[in-house]
């Protein structure tokens, strides 16, 4: 009598707890999507049709010049790798098989009929702004997406690595790590220092016209004001971007 | 900051000695545009005494970590070198954030995971003994939160062991996040804090200033 009421207490608890993550799952979906995906109108009828890119080329392009397809090896090297994606192969190896699951970045069919881009390109192309600060549409010719795609993409990218990676990776140092900072810094002859910490300006190009009076510097520049605080290794520990500039 | 202004961070666990004296507050190396609070330690603004200048020397050694870090983080991502070409706060913050993470993802790679180490011994969560020859008796950790009166101003290492605990406002209250405040914000023991680091390089120059070519003439 007791297990059966225990039972059912508890498929009443996992059907309500099922029902809570579920909502809770929509939520966060309707919030995450709605606010990354904008609205460009699709297609219509007089209108541009979409331009041919051979979004397999692109791939291949990639994987033949960083990665070797048919067991060929790359184009270019590690030195090359590491220079252009700017983080060494086994890191962008985890940060690939982490997003390659993503909704956004899997392969899909459009109404056509035709396959979309691959994973590989939407990364590829999104590094390449962050590294490289080009602006969207110059990798359109070598990774073979549109300058719509690549900002989306980066954007994406960026939202991901956030939400994936912020808790472990931008986060105050813990005691032990705190404790190693210390005897590091007190070896160097200031005991009871936790890092430096220092700003800098970093001068915003599209400053709207309403925030220009805030973030004026001293230089009579708009920019915003980037405060960190690192280690010897350059691991930063604390980050603050967005300070109206002083 | 408002962390600090609660005093919720640093933590206050840590003593450390300087010339004498126990602090508890720990600070940042900063430059010299960082207001005179006891949480900076800013170099001296007239270093009119070899130990002035010799602690100048340190502290500019000490703070161009972070000089460093906008160096390489320029050459590496070039997209905080080129003007920001986002339209509102929140993106860019977002993609400052990101790359900050990426770089951090690097370093830890590059390093061969030695600060991996660190954290996967931190996350075990089990306190170690002091055996690990990292730790030196430059600090000390307490046994738990105080909950004495905040840092706590500098004073001599024997004063603090008798110090009675389970004195002063309780953690959290208003009065507690004002004493923090005051603490972390003042200007004297900011000066005395600069003077004890001044003493205590002094006493040790030939060692620390090794790393460093170049020592000035005046510190002879």
């Amino acid at each position: 009598m007791e297990d059966e009421a225990g039972g059912d207490k508890l498929e009443l608890a996992t059907f309500l707890a099922a029902r809570v993550r579920f909502g809770v799952l929509r939520a966060l979906l309707v919030n995450l999507e709605g606010r990354v995906r904008k609205r460009v109108g699709g297609s219509r009828r007089g209108r541009r049709p979409n331009r041919r890119r051979d979004f397999d080329m692109g791939a291949y392009s990639i994987l033949r010049d960083y990665f070797g397809v048919d067991g060929e090896p790359p184009v270019y090297g590690e030195d090359a790798f590491e220079e252009r994606f700017r983080m060494p192969r086994p890191v962008f190896n985890r940060l690939f098989r982490a997003i390659y699951s993503q909704p956004y970045c899997r392969r899909t069919v459009n109404a056509t009929g035709q396959p979309q881009s691959h994973a590989i390109q939407k990364v590829a192309a999104a590094l390449r702004v962050l590294a490289y600060g080009e602006p969207f549409d110059r990798s359109d010719e070598y990774c073979c997406l549109s300058r719509s795609t690549i900002g989306e993409a980066a954007q994406r990218l960026t939202e991901f690595i956030i939400n994936k990676w912020e808790p472990m990776y931008l986060r105050p140092p813990t005691d032990k790590e705190l404790e190693h900072i210390l005897a590091r810094n007190a070896a160097r002859g200031m005991p009871g220092c936790i890092d430096s910490i220092d700003c800098t300006h970093w001068q915003w190009a599209k400053c709207p016209k309403a925030l220009g009076g805030q973030y004026l510097d001293r230089k009579g520049k708009r920019s915003v004001v980037i405060e960190t605080v690192c280690d010897e290794d350059l691991y930063i520990w604390h980050l603050f971007v967005g300070c109206p500039g002083a | 900051m408002l962390d600090v202004s609660a005093g919720v961070w640093p933590p206050r666990t840590y003593s450390y000695t300087l010339n004498g004296r126990s602090r508890r507050l720990l600070y940042y190396a900063a430059d010299a545009g960082y207001p005179r609070y006891a949480l900076f330690a800013l170099p001296h603004p007239k270093p009119d005494t070899p130990r002035l200048v010799v602690y100048n020397r340190l502290q500019e050694a000490v703070r161009k970590d972070a000089e460093r870090l906008y160096a390489v983080w320029w050459s590496r991502w070039c997209i905080t070198k080129y003007t920001a070409r986002y339209m509102s706060v929140p993106r860019l913050i977002k993609m400052a954030k990101a790359v900050a993470i990426l770089h951090n993802m690097a370093v830890e790679h590059k390093r061969h995971g030695f600060v991996s180490q660190v954290r996967m011994a931190a996350s075990e969560g089990e306190e170690r003994p002091d055996s690990d020859g990292k730790r030196t008796a430059s600090f000390t950790k307490d046994a738990g939160p105080r909950q004495d009166c905040v840092w706590g101003v500098a004073q001599s290492a024997d004063d603090l062991n008798n110090v009675a605990d389970s004195q002063g406002p309780i953690v959290g209250s208003a009065r507690y996040m004002y004493m923090a405040e005051t603490e972390a914000k003042s200007t004297s023991s900011h000066l005395s804090l600069l003077s004890d680091l001044a003493e205590h390089v002094w006493a040790d120059r030939g060692r620390l200033l090794a790393p460093y070519a170049r020592l000035p003439r005046a510190a002879e």
